[in-house]
């Protein structure tokens, strides 16, 4: 904790206390902890990966159960999947993010009418485009003549509304949409309209479009519930496949197999096996890192390779999430590879952005040649992009991206009415970001909180507004020299090495990972779990992502909710 | 991003006030508005805390990068009661929405809020709003297809669902599931269930925007924010006039946004521009100057819109018009920039500067609005709390 210490002013702080509970690991079973049934069980299957048993948490309690609209990928992947069709096409209404992630923005966030309205005209309109449609509505209802049987209707009710719900139907809801069939039917004598009502029914319930998660059965005792097994399957399927269970994950709910270690660890391996997880991952790392999605917007004449390309700022984001996402499924991967890498995956667009012309690996795979500037996460052009302005970098801002999202450190805004009076880097008198964010040049009451972002953000300094390497800014050649945490670093290629062995980088990724899953920021109750499973990925996993979720996913205190 | 006090704040004040270098662009709506300087909007987060004093009348919370107010905005206190019966409780648009709008950008998103947890986000392409307004029941003649009962049959499982729902989740889960249920029933109102369909009077519905609207117009607002302006506005005043809002927010661009104004040369970044210029400088006053154009273009299309005999919309309605901050160079709120547009059906009396002495406190205008309206003259809480109208603006 020494570098917290340092600086008195800038309240500088984990969220909460890292590092300190690291003794609580194999401390005795505690009172609060969930009683899982496999508590001390091997936590390994057959068809799952090799992770060590869950050890008892001292202190743990679970957040209480949440309720979650659908964000709009998932909600878009499950319309997709629910109804057989493109999902490119399906309008969605846009997510409020909260904490960097759509997902905890959605369990707190009250719809707006706007959102409410998109979701009922989207269903609405992918619903009756299928049912207008004889080969889709078929394959959709599994009726076609035997549409006039009762029996085809009801099997279909039943079984679009399992997968929809992501849980049986109970006998009232099944006998509301019956009802509801029937009563359109009786109007319009058109049994097709009648399963148009029946489908848009179900897809715009609030049991659709929000997945609850509040436990079932009785408390163990201490005031805890378990997830059920219907509820943790989505859980499961909206984090690792970003989109609404599959057949086979229901079964699985159903036949117990979600109740005990191994199954767990086979679904989970199956759901992390499916090109999906790539996909949900990708999202995943695409918010944690703020990655352009479709566009970037840099000034035309200082950047015209970038006015000319749009499509650029998707190239941009694919280096960065492909890499992520190779690190992260490969269960012999290190995600902390991640922050140093002396290789990218750059398409050709980026390619000729970047300059780079051996570019032969089918998948993009790029070496970086000795004495490369580009080293990792931090020389990725669409982060550099994304926080810079139209014209110059921010190196304040990049300083602060790294403490805020790679360490998971909280740096407090700048205090209200601030004369931001700093010159601008022209050319003038003051020729460049480092001249500009000189020491003397910073108000007294700023200093301690621009000392811990500046020296880390001018590291990058050689990287320009739009991510491009430059040696010189106004004709001056560029220091790059900076500080991370008591490490000197001499440049970006340093900055990469020093966050790659910072011991809070690990333990941040796990811990973003474990928001993002949760829809929620970890409470000081869930923290033990955090830890332990942190400190799992950085030392025993050795930065195995998969790793460290696949523990997660089969850890009794990951379907525990507080009463 | 604010203003400049000495090119805004006009030397005398009362009806024979003189255009200053940022109002002049409004000149030809001298009679139609109300200057109203002195007013202190506190501080807090710079950026957020302006907008949030004027229109919630509260202090916001930081929550991780977001800001939430503490309050309610002032456009939703009024559609609790106004907007009651019509199509869209309010309508909620923007002009230059930041680059690569999807992805989260924290801060400063919304201007509207029903409550801190509950954010309106803004529509940015009028196509996307007239096909809204195109397929309200009453917008076009009455076309062959299936009867509406029908069409909205399946409402009523869905309302039933969500009380199945409510019974399971937490207290605030419950308050959540019943906000979306209550946007359900004004779905039930939009396509007309349970009663018969009602034309649309008052107004035609302007011609589909898409014919001069492509995808690279939405991508490039800053490129094209003249011509969005005035399709954003011929589609509020058409909602107004017809009654299928009664309550609207238009946003330019969002506070604390790096604006380009690539319309007029010179300003790459008016945020930028308004730090690091010295006081008064040309591309500042250009940048502000230019997004007041585009306030008067507004004011031109409800001016411009019939409402009832012998009168416009702008005689009718009642708009604030303000910034994110009063002073963007250091960041303070003191002599905020406040515009009342409107003439409320004669109960605003508009063309005047008037200068606040006394409570400064900027929630008197929400205070003076809501009195207009009818409502006990009261806005704002805590430290903004005022029950003090701003007499000079009240007919």
């Amino acid at each position: 904790m020494r570098q917290f210490m340092k600086f008195k002013g800038c309240l500088l702080a984990t969220l909460f206390f890292a590092a300190c509970n690291a003794s609580n690991q194999g401390g005795a079973a505690n009172e609060d902890g969930p009683s899982g049934d496999d508590v001390g069980n091997p936590g390994t299957g057959g068809d799952g990966i090799d992770v060590p048993a869950p050890t008892p948490l001292k202190d743990f309690k679970p957040a209480p159960g949440r309720l979650a609209l659908l964000t709009s990928e998932q909600y878009r992947s499950s319309l997709s999947d629910l109804l057989g069709i493109d999902a490119a096409g399906i309008e969605v209404p846009g997510d409020v993010p909260l904490y960097g992630f759509t997902t905890i923005g959605a369990s707190s966030i009250s719809v707006s009418a706007k959102t409410g309205d998109t979701l009922d005209r989207s269903v609405r309109t992918e619903v009756g485009k299928v049912l207008a449609d004889v080969s889709k509505r078929e394959a959709l209802t599994g009726c076609s003549a035997n549409v006039e049987k009762p029996q085809c209707v009801d099997e279909y009710i039943g079984s679009f509304g399992r997968r929809a719900f992501r849980r049986p139907l109970d006998a009232q809801e099944f006998k509301r949409l019956r009802g509801l069939f029937d009563t359109v039917v009786t109007k319009t004598s058109d049994r097709w309209m009648g399963l148009q009502m029946v489908t848009t029914a179900i897809l715009a319930s609030p049991k659709f479009l929000y997945f609850s998660e509040q436990g079932e059965g009785s408390t163990d005792g201490t005031g805890n519930k378990n997830l059920s097994a219907f509820e943790f399957a989505a859980r499961l399927s909206f984090w690792l496949s970003g989109s609404t269970p599959d057949n086979e994950l229901l079964d699985a709910a159903e036949n117990g197999d979600l109740q005990n270690s191994e199954g767990i660890a086979r679904q989970t391996n199956r759901l992390l096996s499916s090109p999906r997880a790539a996909a949900a991952l990708e999202r995943f790392f695409g918010e944690l890192y703020s990655l352009p999605i479709d566009h970037i917007e840099k000034d035309p004449t200082l950047f015209p390779f970038v006015a000319k390309h749009p499509e650029l700022a998707a190239s941009m984001r694919s280096e960065t999430s492909t890499m992520a996402t190779t690190l992260a499924l490969d269960v012999n991967g290190d995600i902390g590879e991640l922050l140093d890498a002396n290789y990218s995956f750059v398409d050709p667009l980026l390619a000729e952005f970047y300059g780079v012309k051996d570019r032969r690996d089918p998948s993009g795979k790029v070496q970086w040649p000795p004495g490369s500037p580009r080293s990792g996460l931090m020389t990725h052009a669409g982060i550099l992009a994304v926080l810079s302005k139209e014209t110059s970098t921010i190196p304040t801002r990049r300083g602060r991206f790294v403490r805020e999202r790679i360490l998971c450190q909280h740096i407090p805004d700048p205090p209200p009415n601030v004369a931001m009076q700093l010159p601008e880097a022209t050319g003038g008198e003051v020729k460049t970001q480092r001249q500009r964010l000189d020491v003397h040049n910073i108000k007294s009451e700023c200093k301690s909180c621009h000392e811990l972002l500046d020296p880390v953000g001018l590291v990058l300094e050689r990287f320009d507004a739009a991510g491009l390497y430059r040696d010189k800014e106004n004709g001056v050649s560029i220091d790059t020299s900076g500080e991370l945490d008591g490490f000197r670093v001499a440049d970006a290629r340093e900055l990469g090495k020093a966050l790659r062995s910072h011991p809070d980088a690990l333990p941040c990724v796990f811990r973003q990972a474990y928001r993002y899953a949760t829809g929620h920021l970890e409470t000081a109750g869930e923290e033990p779990l955090v830890q332990q499973l942190g400190e799992y990925l950085a030392k025993d996993a050795q930065g195995s992502f998969r790793k460290a979720i696949t523990a997660l996913a089969q850890h009794p205190g990951f379907r525990s909710v507080a009463q | 991003m604010g203003i400049r006090q000495e090119q805004w704040i006009p030397a005398v004040t009362g009806k024979n006030y003189s255009m200053t270098p940022l109002l002049t662009p409004l000149a030809a709506h001298k009679g139609a508005f109300s200057v109203v300087t002195g007013l202190d909007a506190g501080g807090g987060v710079s950026h957020a805390h302006g907008p949030v004093a004027v229109l919630t009348g509260s202090n916001e919370t930081k929550i991780g990068e977001n800001v939430r107010p503490n309050g309610t905005s002032i456009d939703q206190i009024v559609s609790d009661t106004l907007g009651k019966g019509t199509a869209f409780r309010s309508i909620e648009t923007e002009i230059v929405p930041p680059f690569d709008v999807g992805r989260s950008s924290g801060l400063y998103d919304y201007t509207s809020w029903r409550n801190g947890t509950s954010p309106n986000p803004t529509e940015w392409d009028p196509r996307k709003l007239w096909k809204r307004l195109a397929e309200l029941p009453g917008a076009k003649p009455a076309s062959k297809g299936t009867a509406p009962d029908v069409q909205g049959s399946y409402l009523d499982a869905v309302q039933q669902d969500a009380r199945d729902l409510m019974l399971k989740v937490s207290a605030s889960d419950k308050a959540r599931l019943e906000q979306h249920m209550e946007h359900v029933r004004a779905i039930e109102l939009r396509l007309g269930v349970g009663q018969p369909t009602k034309a649309m009077t008052g107004g035609s519905l302007p011609s589909d925007p898409s014919a001069v609207v492509t995808a690279k117009t939405i991508q490039q607002p800053f490129n094209n924010s003249k011509m969005l302006t005035k399709l954003m506005a011929e589609l509020i005043a058409y909602a107004l006039v017809t009654d299928a809002t009664r309550v609207f927010t238009l946003v330019y661009s969002r506070p604390n946004y790096h604006l380009p104004i690539r319309e007029i040369p010179g300003v790459a970044d008016l945020h930028a521009a308004t730090h690091n210029e010295p006081r008064g400088t040309p591309s500042v006053v250009k940048g502000v100057a230019f997004i007041m154009e585009r306030l008067a273009d507004t004011l031109s299309v409800f001016a411009q819109t019939p409402d009832g005999p012998g009168r416009s919309l702008l005689d009718n309605l009642t708009m604030i018009a303000t910034s994110d901050l009063s002073h963007g160079y250091d960041h303070t709120n003191a002599d905020y920039p406040i515009l009342v547009a409107g003439g409320a059906r004669g109960k605003l009396r508009s063309g005047q500067h008037v200068r606040v002495t006394g409570d400064r406190k900027v929630t008197r205008v929400g205070a003076t609005l809501l009195s207009a309206l009818g409502r006990p003259p009261g806005f704002g809480s805590g430290g903004f709390a005022t029950s003090n109208t701003i007499p000079e603006l009240l007919a």
